[in-house]
């Protein structure tokens, strides 16, 4: 083994390698922080360089693309509440409240060392753990998935802010818009025009949802306060502040490495699970969504988590999780590699290089990270006035740069009007969000165990996963029936 | 939340899933060709999310009965609300009106002419005329930048416009 290992390290350790890594880093911080671009377009316009390049250097850049894309969604999210990707949607909701309050530096800063920690460990999982968790992963199906689905959303109760009925009708909102398009069953849903048959696009509605109605704001009832372009304020974070959120981001990291050995759960719902159960465990619960850096930490490490393990079901049997990997995949075969079990006993110098060019592309993420901040920073000192208009003319493009879909910039300018009038009845956004991007999941796995079981409704306790998550549902439900009769009672 | 509100809020949440249950869903959602007895149709989950909807829309308008219809109908109050927010629904409207115009324009004068003129509405008239000649430059110079950026980085074709393609 160690033999194998000098011989990767021979293979990553030289200058193109470093060069992809870097490149793929900023390249993808970049692109996730543009509202609209994501991921999976970085490494999909990446992936025809890679033909021209060594399989070892061409894969570390598509990784880093990943890696990078992932963080820099936090960018925007925190500075001018526009998720620049789905995963980052969740830390959105703490990030751009502790942004108003002149703590964006600070939200930043916790962004970018929660992702490097999360990104670090999931690499380590992927040197020690991948044959184990992709057995794991092998034996997590529909009900499981559908457990895990209900135990994520019950954190609707936590992002409800003072009334959990509005809460809940903003998640039905969204759980209803996610039925649009094509069923499990294919049937179509909802389907008014040819448009709608696949469904809505998830960025054009985050996008429309969070960062229009704030333009439509300031346009109606321009108030000084309202000052999206947030000041970065005192950008160092204390030990003090961060030492409570630590035990946060190993369990985040932990969610994220789990959740992404899972083919087919992704980087969104890991966070959310993760921000659930930090909300769940933490002293200060109360203070979730209004501006908590354990928030963010909780969603920063599980999204990053979920990078390097993603690739676990990748390489150990051949699975690509998402399309993300799925590109990737496609990277493997054009260099005459099939990822699998025999990627481990025919190719396992390029396996270990890879393993250590991943770890390696942490440690650049921080520096990336660092650098790149300042940059976005400047966003900070542009008038809100200017930035508003600004931010919409840029989410459309991005929005019509992803799909090349004129429909999809009618979604967004319409999820911008609802998300608006939701803003003047007090309907809090957050469920919303919570709700579209974890129900399709839901309803389909619940569709999906009940046709393997033929309308058995034992499938979901007979797994010992099946329990805990469970346990931990009923758990979460009590608690929050519990702080809702406290305030009851206080009110009374 | 003001009781007002609240039951402004439950009424048009129950007006939204009671349309939604009664008639998008009979309408709209396909019912499958053959399905096994035990599984759900595609049809349930919508339901169940709309009852959901719904019941949540009674409980917050259920405020309606706590409250005295005197107060509830007080035309004075009307009339004040009406008197102090009339230039924030005046501009409501009118943003609204830009938005719909430029969705509607997009395919007819392109993205890039529609969105200089979308940008130019917006800063000019949240801004100062001092600063009309950087807003005009901004209107002009973001679009294109943008279009610039994402054509040649993604080959993204945006859309041009049939007014300019009919005239050549």
């Amino acid at each position: 083994m160690l033999n194998d290992i000098l011989a990767s390290l021979e293979l990553v350790a030289t200058l193109p390698n470093f060069i992809a890594i870097a490149v793929g880093i900023w390249a993808g911080v970049l692109i996730g922080a543009i509202p609209g671009m994501t991921g999976t377009m970085a490494v999909t316009l990446a992936l025809p360089f890679t033909f021209f390049l060594p399989p070892v250097t061409s894969l570390l850049l598509l990784v880093a693309l990943y890696k990078g894309s992932t963080f820099g969604g936090s960018l925007s999210a925190i500075l001018i509440k526009t998720p620049g990707t789905a995963s980052a949607a969740c830390t959105l909701l703490d990030g751009y409240p502790l942004a108003q309050q002149g703590k964006a530096g600070k939200a930043l800063n916790m962004a970018l060392i929660s992702s490097c920690i999360g990104d670090f460990l999931s690499n380590m999982s992927l040197f020690f753990l991948a044959i184990p968790l992709s057995i794991f992963a092998l034996t997590v199906g529909p009900s499981e998935f559908f457990l895990l689905m209900a135990f994520a959303l019950t954190i609707v109760a936590g992002v409800s802010g003072n009334s959990l009925v509005l809460g809940i009708i903003s998640a039905a909102l969204g759980l209803l818009l996610a039925t649009v398009g094509q069923d499990v069953y294919g049937t179509y849903r909802f389907a008014f025009n040819e448009d709608m048959e696949a469904g809505l696009a998830t960025v054009p509605v985050l996008i429309g949802l969070f960062a229009v109605p704030e333009l439509l704001k300031f346009f109606v009832f321009r108030t000084k306060d309202q000052n999206i372009s947030s000041k970065l304020g005192d950008n160092r974070l204390s030990w003090a502040e961060f030492k409570p959120s630590i035990p946060t981001i190993f369990k985040g990291s932990f969610i994220g490495v789990v959740m992404g050995a899972i083919p087919g759960i992704g980087p969104s719902a890991a966070a959310f699970f993760s921000y659930s159960e930090a909300k769940r465990t933490s002293k200060r619960s109360n203070n979730f969504g209004k501006g908590e850096l354990e928030g963010i930490a909780a969603s920063e490490s599980a999204n990053n988590g979920c990078c390097g393990a993603t690739m676990i079901p990748l390489l150990a049997l051949g699975i690509p999780g998402d399309v993300i990997t799925g590109v990737m995949l496609g990277a493997f075969m054009i260099h005459g590699l099939t990822p699998g079990p025999l990627l481990f006993s025919d190719n396992i110098t390029i396996v270990y290089a890879l393993f250590i060019g991943m770890l390696f592309s942490s440690a650049l993420l921080f520096v990336a990270g660092k650098m790149t901040t300042p940059l976005f920073s400047k966003i900070a000192k542009i008038p809100t006035k200017t930035l508003l208009p600004a931010i919409l003319i840029l989410c459309v493009y991005g929005t019509y740069a992803v799909s090349t879909n004129y429909f999809d910039i009618i979604v967004l300018v319409v999820m911008g009007v609802v998300g608006f009038i939701m803003m003047l009845l007090n309907i809090p956004a957050a469920p919303f969000l919570i709700a579209f991007i974890l129900g399709p999941m839901f309803e389909d796995n619940f569709r999906r165990a009940i046709a393997l079981s033929r309308g058995d409704l034992d499938i979901f306790i007979q797994s010992t996963t099946s329990c805990v998550l469970i346990a931990l549902i009923i758990l979460s439900i009590a608690m929050t029936l519990r702080q809702q009769f406290k305030k009851w009672q206080n009110k009374e | 939340m003001s009781t007002r509100l609240r039951i402004v809020a439950g009424l048009i949440t129950i007006l939204f899933f009671s349309l939604v249950l009664l008639y998008v869903i009979p309408n709209y959602v396909e019912l499958a060709g053959y399905l096994p007895p035990f599984a759900p149709g595609s049809e349930t989950w919508p339901k169940v999310i709309s009852i959901i909807g719904l019941a949540m829309g009674c409980l917050l308008a259920a405020s309606i009965f706590k409250t005295p219809f005197s107060q509830l109908c007080n035309s004075a109050d009307f009339t004040q609300f009406i008197r102090t927010n009339k230039l924030p629904m005046q501009r409501c409207a009118a943003i609204i009106i830009i938005l719909s115009a430029y969705i509607t324009l997009i395919p007819v004068l392109g993205l890039l002419v529609m969105s200089t003129l979308m940008l130019a509405t917006l800063l000019i008239s949240t801004s100062d005329k001092s600063a009309l000649k950087f807003n005009l430059f901004i209107s002009i110079a973001l679009p294109i930048a943008l279009n610039y950026l994402f054509a040649s980085v993604t080959n993204t074709e945006f859309p041009v416009g049939w007014f300019w393609s009919f005239l050549g």
